[in-house]
């Protein structure tokens, strides 16, 4: 093996991948000929290419099964509805009789159900009738909680079709605010109370029609998946008639599909809508985790002043919808690429340029950088460790560092870890997160 | 099948023709596995959040504006549902079976290809479930996954390259125990 060999590989992988130009295979073919560690690197690549095939077919008639079931499952529930109408509807219509029969039958009906509106009885309870007070979803306020204890508030607004138009998030109760999260076309704007006092706008998309996380707060969509869940046969639901001095109806649901997870909906009997969703998971009663969403208003009219931002004036604006922040990664790969992005940080501060320290810290203004994170501007960088990757939305990674600064006219070195993360709505970006320089201080 | 026909079945899928789903399910079923599969490395939780997926897809499909984009999504909703798993995952501490159990020293070919697929990172995961699940090109995951031409190979490079050094790597374990 010689020193090509390590070049060579990649481009073996590429071969069996079959993403290598004709002009390259030419070329590596000829070193396989030479080199006997790459053509049994390339056998190696080959038989494992085999073994995944293999597994792929395996996988393929698996899916095959499952596809199917889904598709019968589908089927079925159309079918059963449509036979069950359309022979009703037959019978009916076969003969002078029935029709008339049918007709009384209906008549009957009207008046016995204006009798029973006209006495303020309630009527028989069905979860359709939810499902369909929910539909046509227009707004919502709502609590959610966590543990049984109060989390986020919500307020969210959607078009005739049900699309996300805005929504403002309050998350906790600090002494000085709480943490705001506004959206609206594609732009968010956040607000840090102090002691950060920033206001961090930007691009974040509306996808699958609801923005992360908020989409399983919304009380239409967890009615409509629980009504499909019971029809696929995956859970059980039993409604409870409250006793008469309580005016809310508790619905039970439990999954039969082996899901660990329990749901209490409480229903207004006159409006049908959901006020409230528990969500338990988990079986052992010390190991049961809480999630619940409280349905303050639903479809009532919203005050505009709820979504635009209306922050201190003295907070600091991180403005990434109409600056480019960050490092273009190029042909890097992310590691490769936070490792640089977090480099050229720290020799930007060193060299006291703000200009180019604003923008790779996500365009942190100058006054950020050094009001209040002065005492820790590096002055030479010793080392930077290996990215650690952090499951999220956007990739992020944290990394370990050693630095000099100087304190008092006294050279020190801080081991900080730093979280570099990529630009949302900015592709192939990475910056240095501002508010970690001071958390891990 | 081709796009037209695609859109005229998502259009009577949203005049509430649920039967024609089923052919959505079976143009995009294998799409949607890859995706998970690659997102959550394991594949009874992959076949779990298809099912999901598809299902929610199904539920949903009114709002869906522009058919030509059901594959893209058709992925987000598989995405969004990974994405919920891993919350899950990280707030509760389900016990799970699979992930606890010991691997067997000698356990089959297979069994050994899936812990090495797991065992990848999910930036090289993803693009790797999709080329040899789905058959998706270069070009392709490229488009999907919102990244440069060049990046997508590097990374279907970069992932065929460790996973046959975990292979290597447990191969070597399996013959010194």
């Amino acid at each position: 093996m010689n020193s090509d060999c390590e070049t060579m590989k990649g481009q073996i992988a590429d071969l069996v991948t079959g993403i290598l130009s004709e002009a390259q295979v030419q070329k590596l073919q000829k070193h396989l000929k030479e080199c006997a560690a790459c053509r049994d690197y390339a056998r190696a690549l080959r038989n494992e290419d085999a073994l995944l095939t293999e597994f792929v077919e395996k996988m393929d008639s698996n899916m095959k099964h499952h596809q199917e079931r889904l598709s019968q499952a589908i089927a079925r529930s159309c079918q059963s509805r449509q036979t069950a109408t359309l022979s009703i509807r037959r019978i009916i219509m076969r003969s002078p009789i029935t029709k008339l029969a049918a007709t009384v039958a209906i008549v009957g009906a009207v008046i016995l159900s204006i009798h029973l509106w006209d006495r303020s009885t309630p009527s028989a309870y069905a979860f359709e009738q939810t499902v369909e007070a929910m539909q046509g979803k227009r707004s919502f306020h709502i609590q959610t909680y966590f543990q049984q204890r109060r989390k986020d508030e919500f307020w969210a607004e959607f078009d005739e079709k049900g699309k996300l138009l805005r929504y403002r998030q309050k998350e906790g109760e600090g002494p000085n605010g709480s943490l705001l999260t506004l959206w609206e076309n594609g732009v968010q704007s956040q607000y840090f109370p102090p002691p950060e006092g920033v206001h961090l706008m930007k691009r974040v998309d509306n996808t699958d029609g609801g923005l992360e996380g908020l989409e399983e707060f919304d009380p239409q969509t967890i009615v409509q998946e629980i009504h499909a869940l019971v029809a696929e046969g995956k859970a059980a639901m039993e409604v409870q008639d409250p006793p008469p001095y309580v005016r809310l109806k508790a619905i039970h649901v439990t999954r039969t599909d082996g899901k660990s997870l329990r749901q209490v909906l409480v229903v207004d009997p006159v409006t049908k809508l959901v006020v409230r969703v528990d969500n338990y998971w988990g079986m052992e009663p010390e190991q049961v985790f809480h999630k619940g969403t409280e349905v303050l208003e639903y479809n009532e009219p919203m005050d505009p002043r709820l979504f635009k931002p209306n922050f201190p004036e003295d907070t600091i604006v991180i403005d990434q919808v109409t600056r480019e922040v960050g490092m273009d990664q190029g042909e890097m790969t992310d590691e490769e690429a936070v490792v640089e992005t977090l480099g050229q940080t720290l020799g930007a501060l060193a060299k006291e340029d703000y200009t180019t320290a604003s923008k790779l810290c996500g365009g942190a203004p100058r006054r950020l950088l050094t009001e209040r994170f002065g005492h820790l501007r590096p002055v030479s960088t010793v080392s930077i460790g290996s990215p650690e990757y952090v499951q999220n939305v956007l990739p992020v990674y944290r990394v370990k560092c050693t630095y000099r600064i100087e304190r008092d006219g006294q050279a020190e070195t801080v081991n900080p870890t730093f979280t570099v993360r990529a630009v949302s709505g900015q592709p192939g970006r990475w910056y240095v997160t501002w508010y970690v320089l001071n958390k891990d201080d | 099948m081709n796009a037209r026909l695609d859109n005229s079945v998502i259009r009577a899928c949203q005049k509430g023709n649920k039967a024609a789903y089923a052919v959505l399910v079976k143009r995009y079923y294998k799409s949607v596995f890859a995706l998970c599969l690659g997102m959550l490395g394991n594949v009874h939780d992959a076949e779990d959040t298809t099912q999901e997926a598809m299902l929610k897809g199904l539920l949903k499909i009114k709002k869906l504006h522009k058919p030509d984009h059901f594959e893209w999504w058709i992925l987000q909703i598989a995405r969004n549902l990974c994405i919920d798993s891993f919350r899950r995952q990280k707030r509760v501490r389900v016990s799970n079976v699979e992930e606890s159990r010991p691997s067997s020293p000698k356990s089959d070919d297979n069994d050994n290809l899936q812990q090495a697929i797991r065992r990848l990172p999910q930036e090289l995961r993803v693009p790797l479930t999709m080329f040899y699940f789905d058959g998706k090109n270069a070009k392709r995951i490229a488009e999907t996954l919102n990244i440069s031409h060049s990046r997508a190979c590097h990374r279907i490079r970069t992932a065929r390259q460790q996973l046959h050094e975990l292979l290597t790597e447990r191969t070597n374990n399996e013959q010194r125990l």
